[in-house]
């Protein structure tokens, strides 16, 4: 057994596994920078909870699950479950490696590009033909990034179409923290934009797939929320 | 009215649009505008972008060498493009000007961003809008008197912007002749026309029917009207059926 003696919340707290410590009734008493992001949408502590409660090991101590887990955009491999007294228990989740993109890397169109300017042209181009209610969240701060405009304005349109009759949309661009993506062995930050509502249509999610993948671009298609992983790409 | 681009529009729909086109005047992406003939569509990419190269799609060797030169392209006439698939955006500025599509679903794979031009007719607030700019521009080109008020209900929209101006012209026109120029125009109409073996009757309407149409507008009264023209109630009376003017 380790027995150095040192405070190991530092390590803890920016770890980029989420990390939650429930009470014995599934309230939260600590969580880590990374479980902060994955706890953004509503009603996952309750589904952590349960998780946490369906992995625990019979008696104290800890207990790995490997299983295929993923939250939205969260993909993670493994699950460890931890306690050593009745009123508290942890829940340790293990990031999948890395998203890679395998193909190689061609940067032919591609420009320098103010993501929030091309992002804003794009949300101008569906409100003229939306009448719901649009609400932005953007982090302005984002660096410059490579990327194809023509193509990605594509992608964009193709996504939007898909909400065009729900009753509001929230758009989401900001920086995933904590995660890289791998572009032909290269690594790069990856900035998320997300789309989400109570409703959207499916039929171009082919499509969307298609040409995000073929412009270095993950795609994460739920059933009420479409999130492109894409590399800032410098 | 959008100042800052010197494009005349009130509607909420062009001011959409100009804002789009200015959002992404530095982006390199394919656009088209796309609506009916003479709705203003050139005149508004050239009040965004006045300093690209414009080509005209029916001169295909011109349009391929361009592609080839520039990075920046306004294309007008755009329908004219038999091999629009053909065509290389990649990594260029290309807006599209065109008065119809014949694939939609091309326009889509070519194009990411695609606007609609709304037809005159569905924009009443740029109707009156243009019809107080055109009048000041006609009267100054005229050399009129400036405050002539045009008849609204006369304007025509059918061909957009180019009716709506022609309808200007030939009120502010008509509004400022003379009586000798009125009677240059008679002659020379008449001059063209005259002929066979009853062409006073044939031609006497020309004079009559706008005389007992003005009179009618002006006094209201067959009986005060008879009295004005020195006619005979009875006369008149025949003579605004004769005209179908009862």
């Amino acid at each position: 057994m380790n027995t150095i003696l040192t405070d190991f919340n530092f390590f803890i707290e920016h770890d980029s596994n989420p990390f939650i410590l429930f009470s014995g009734l599934g309230k939260i008493l600590y969580l880590n920078q990374s479980a902060e992001l994955l706890l953004l949408e509503p009603y996952r502590e309750k589904k952590l909870f349960n998780l946490t409660l369906s992995h625990a090991p019979k008696s104290f101590g800890c207990k790995k699950t490997l299983m295929e887990l993923s939250f939205g955009s969260f993909e993670f491999y493994a699950i460890n479950v931890l306690y050593n007294n009745e009123d508290e228990i942890a829940l340790h989740l293990y990031n999948k490696p890395t998203i890679k993109i395998e193909h190689d890397l061609s940067l032919e169109g591609y420009t320098q590009t103010d993501l929030n300017l091309l992002l804003e042209a794009n949300i101008e181009l569906f409100k003229m033909k939306y009448q719901g209610e649009i609400s932005i969240f953007t982090d302005y701060d984002l660096p410059l990034l490579q990327i194809h405009q023509n193509n990605f304005s594509f992608i964009l349109r193709k996504i939007f179409e898909q909400f065009q009759e729900a009753h509001s949309v929230n758009i989401t661009l900001k920086i995933k923290i904590g995660e890289m993506i791998v572009v032909n062995h290269k690594r790069y930050p990856i900035i998320l934009f997300k789309v989400e509502s109570t409703q959207r249509k499916h039929e171009n999610d082919i499509h969307i797939k298609e040409t995000a993948s073929s412009n270095y671009i993950n795609v994460v298609l739920e059933e009420h929320s479409i999130t492109l992983e894409i590399p800032a790409i410098n | 009215m959008i100042e800052e681009t010197q494009y005349i529009s009130q509607s909420p729909e062009i001011k959409s649009i100009i804002k789009n086109l200015t959002l992404t005047q530095s982006l390199f992406i394919s656009s088209i505008l796309i609506g009916e003939p003479h709705t203003g569509k050139k005149d508004l990419i050239r009040a965004i972008f006045p300093k690209a190269v414009y080509i005209d799609a029916n001169n295909s060797k011109e349009l391929e060498k361009a592609l080839d030169t520039y990075n920046e392209i306004i294309i007008y006439n755009f329908e004219a493009i038999s091999n629009m698939t053909q065509l290389n955006f990649e990594n260029k500025r290309i807006i599209a000007i065109a008065n119809s599509v014949q694939s939609s679903a091309l326009i889509e794979e070519k194009f990411a961003f695609i606007y609609h031009m709304p037809p005159l007719r569905d924009r009443m607030e740029d109707v009156a809008l243009l019809t107080t700019h055109f009048t000041q521009e006609i009267s100054d080109a005229l050399m009129i008197p400036k405050g002539k008020v045009i008849d609204a209900n006369s304007i025509d929209l059918s061909n957009n912007i180019k009716s709506l101006k022609a309808s200007i012209y030939k009120q502010l026109i008509t509004s400022t002749l003379s009586a000798k120029e009125i009677e240059q125009i008679l002659f020379d109409y008449l001059y063209e026309h005259i002929d066979g073996n009853n062409a006073y009757r044939e031609h006497i309407a020309l004079y009559e029917r706008p005389l007992i149409q003005a009179g009618l507008a002006k006094f209201k009264s067959q009986l005060k009207l008879s009295s004005v023209l020195g006619l005979n109630r009875n006369t008149l009376r025949k003579k605004i059926h004769e005209h179908d003017l009862d």
